[in-house]
């Protein structure tokens, strides 16, 4: 059996799939969180449930929208489970109409009762269930409440339900029945499906309608004119919005209190405050970045790296010996494995601190807001507010950036922020940024970092202006955003996030960070003349030395920097596992002093530029062809953000000689 | 035999190493993170949605 | 229009197709009343509130929304 959970965005169907199933989903307080239907098992059944992204109608604006839409045409699941946000029940009730006219069995759930309570409204269940003709139920999945009964009536067979029939103006009401009896009778579409289909066609859901010129639907084609022309759609949204406030008078009661005199709005006006929303965007960074490099991550990845470089590296070593390793193992294991992957696994606290601190922002509620903060800045470059969400998940990491992309509205902008996310700073550039901040920038690190992020989002701001030039679009990315309630963090979610994200990157380090570890021991170990104990004679000084010069501008032309930067294509925290192999670092400080003895702090700052910028890895560069559908973006991408790094580095380098 | 262990084993490690890589080219070109393991059925429906509507 | 102001929306014909739907799916309609609640400088976004939510939008849309009826718009408001 299969339920799908439908609903608005934001009315916490994510929470409650994570509470119904044993597996875990992403869970943030912003529209637009869950981009890709995710799947899990009901707790203690074989039924799956299936996390589809929320949308406001089956009509679809946006590409994640269209996943719905899709979803129900196709896989037509046994049971719906419609959750709406109690609180705002009218507009959420619009799409529950849409959904119970479809006439699978579906059982509606208010969600989120305590929001409704605190604004003091009440429903009548009963006559709310007589209305729409199902079940109805009611829980607040993040305190767990009602639950219990939920998942006895998800557990329980399906009552099959009859499709609700509104009653639309008689103009609508007799195309639909000539189009429903056409479809039955020419096409064998069954009844209640017809009418389903031709009710969305009318109302312009490009889905359906794409679907009909497919299928060759022509009592639908036909008629497409004259449904626009007579202008369906709005009497089909009016018809069903005087159907929601009929049925809502009689259970509501009209509320008193105002929203905002909430404990949000007064968070609000200090963090979305006209003059103040973007220092304090700004300097809620600047504090996660103290927390990642000063304050938590450092101290203890230092400790980390002590403990790894030191006893545990002289006991394998030991012990190899013992064991009659010859000295290629030796090598591959502790120079190698040991210093590459162990080097970048050392900087899991401050990755983690970073995801800690981004699920705490996605969980309060702020995303909305730096969306809604940065959006007059965005409208500049002819995007809007809501395409700075994906590129601040960007910064967890740029293929879920350009997923979430696909909550922007219009094709164009879409195609933009999807090429602009490569440019946001991503979880796995931090090992390599620690390093050399480091070394060069000891007393000024979360600074340094801070600038380096910024420096992204400004880069990303020109490029989309760019963008905008060669594109011709006017201003027209129109935003508006439902501003959400801010929560109270919950552990449990934060904890659960972070732990997602910071498998992934373990993950990493046992698969491609591994292999370009190993890869980069090999081309170290080895040279023309096979085996070498001198690196200079090897593949890689190879390699380095022969593209140096182009580097030479840039301030940085020794071999094993570049090279490093090289393998970094593969994931960027292979650039750190790398420098390490080459510079046959047993720890960071080894690494560290070696660096500072290359670069001025000019070039470190180009090569820190040069790193955030240069090259999309092959996981998000798969990503963008897949999302643009087409290789020409994804060379682009690649080809236009060496040019910008280049260019941008250089800059910095030439820069510095004057200072 | 000691110099044929330690051969077996580097060969194992490069061996491991190379899959990896060719996965992760493979992963790549799905448009996949090599941190994302989760594999989705309807993803690809979305993909393919010309022709996916069952009427 | 001040801060704190109840003000009713229309002339939702004369939006583009897909913000019209986007803001009658958030239960924006034709006569409905809402509470500005925020602006933003340069003609930034504007929050305002209804029917207990809150949501941002461009200043445009919220220009349009807000204008008096026909004939007395003069295209460049100054008073915000």
């Amino acid at each position: 059996m299969e339920i799908a959970l439908i609903g608005n965005p934001n009315t916490g169907k994510t929470t409650l799939f994570n509470n119904l199933t044993d597996s875990y989903a992403t869970v943030g307080n912003w529209p637009g969180v869950t981009v890709n239907p995710k799947a899990g098992r009901l707790k203690g059944t074989a039924t799956d449930l299936i996390d589809l992204p929320g949308v406001y109608a089956l009509t679809p604006l946006t590409k994640d929208e269209e996943v719905v839409t899709l979803y129900l045409l196709d896989h037509c699941p046994d049971l719906i489970l419609n959750v709406t946000n109690a609180g705002q029940l009218k507009r959420n009730l619009l799409l529950t109409l849409e959904v119970r006219e479809f006439g699978q069995p579906m059982i509606l759930d208010l969600n989120m009762m305590d929001e409704a309570a605190q604004q003091g409204q009440h429903f009548d269940l009963a006559a709310l269930s007589q209305a729409l003709g199902c079940p109805v139920v009611t829980t607040n999945a993040r305190t767990r409440r009602g639950l219990a009964q939920l998942q006895a009536q998800l557990q329980a067979h399906p009552q099959p339900l009859a499709p609700l029939k509104l009653t639309y103006p008689p103009q609508v009401e007799q195309a639909l029945q000539q189009a429903t009896q056409a479809l039955t009778n020419d096409y064998h579409v069954p009844a209640p499906l017809a009418r389903w289909l031709s009710l969305q066609y009318m109302n312009q859901n490009q889905v359906v309608r794409r679907a009909a010129a497919f299928r060759n639907l022509q009592p639908l084609l036909e008629q497409r004119a004259t449904y626009d022309a007579q202008h369906f759609e709005e009497q089909i949204f009016n018809t069903r919005l005087a159907f929601i406030e009929k049925i809502l008078a009689h259970g509501q009661q009209a509320p008193a209190t105002r929203a905002a005199t909430t404990v949000s709005h007064r968070f609000d006006q200090l963090l979305t405050g006209p003059w103040l929303g973007l220092p304090c965007f700004i300097l809620i960074f600047w504090l996660i970045f103290k927390l990642a490099f000063d304050w938590v991550g450092t101290p203890l990845s230092d400790g980390l790296d002590a403990l790894l470089s030191g006893p545990v590296a002289a006991n394998v070593n030991h012990w190899l010996t013992l064991l009659g390793a010859l000295p290629p193992l030796r090598s591959l294991v502790v120079n190698g494995l040991l210093a590459g992957v162990g080097g970048v696994l050392v900087f899991l606290p401050q990755i983690i601190t970073l995801f800690a601190c981004i699920a705490i922002l996605e969980d309060s509620g702020y995303m909305a807001r730096a969306a809604l903060v940065m959006d007059r800045l965005m409208q500049i470059i002819g995007l809007n507010g809501k395409a700075f969400i994906p590129l601040l998940i960007g910064f967890g990491c740029n293929v879920t950036g350009i997923m979430a992309a696909r909550t922007v509205e219009q094709p164009q902008a879409r195609l933009v922020t999807t090429l602009l996310t490569p440019f946001m700073s991503c979880s796995a550039r931090l090992p390599v940024y620690s390093l050399i901040v480091a070394a060069f920038f000891p007393h000024h690190q979360a600074a340094v970092v801070l600038s380096i992020y910024f420096l992204g989002i400004g880069i990303a701001l020109l490029a989309a202006k760019g963008y905008q030039w060669y594109f011709h679009t006017t201003e027209s990315a129109a935003l508006i955003i439902e501003l959400p309630n801010y929560h109270r963090p919950r552990w449990d979610i934060i904890w659960h996030s972070t732990w997602d994200k910071s498998k992934g990157f373990l993950h990493k380090a046992g698969t491609v960070i591994f292999a370009g570890t190993v890869l980069i021991w090999a081309l170290t170990s080895f040279g023309p003349t096979g085996f070498v104990t001198d690196p200079t004679q090897s593949f890689a000084a190879g390699l380095g030395k022969l593209s140096a010069p182009c580097f030479a501008p840039l301030g940085f032309d020794h071999w094993q920097i570049i090279t490093a930067l090289f393998t970094g294509i593969l994931a960027k925290e292979v650039i750190t596992a790398s420098m390490m192999v080459m510079f046959h670092a047993t720890n960071q400080t080894v690494l560290i002093g070696a660096l500072s003895n290359y670069l001025t702090p000019g070039a470190a700052y180009a090569l820190l530029a040069f790193i955030l910028l240069y090259a999309p890895c092959f996981a998000t560069l798969g990503t963008i062809k897949q999302e643009t559908g087409s290789t020409k973006w994804m060379l682009w991408s690649l080809v236009s953000s060496l040019a910008i790094a280049y260019l941008v580095a250089g800059l910095i380098n030439l820069g510095s000689h004057w200072l | 035999m000691i110099v044929f262990t330690n051969l077996l084993i580097i060969a194992l490690i490069v061996g491991y190493a190379g899959w990896q890589l060719t996965k992760t080219f493979k992963r790549a070109k799905k448009g996949k993170c090599a941190a994302c393991a989760y594999d989705c059925v309807l993803k690809k429906a979305a993909a393919s949605r010309s022709d996916s509507a069952k009427i | 229009m001040i801060i704190n102001a109840l003000i009713t929306l229309h002339h939702f014909d004369q939006l583009e197709k897909p913000v019209a739907t986007r803001l009658h799916s958030l239960g924006l309609t034709e006569g409905s009343t809402i509470l500005l609640l925020q602006r933003y400088p340069f003609h930034g976004p504007v929050i305002i509130e209804s029917n207990h939510q809150r949501i941002a939008l461009r200043y445009r849309i919220f220009s349009i929304l807000t204008q008096p009826p026909r004939g007395k718009f003069h295209g460049n408001r100054t008073d915000w």
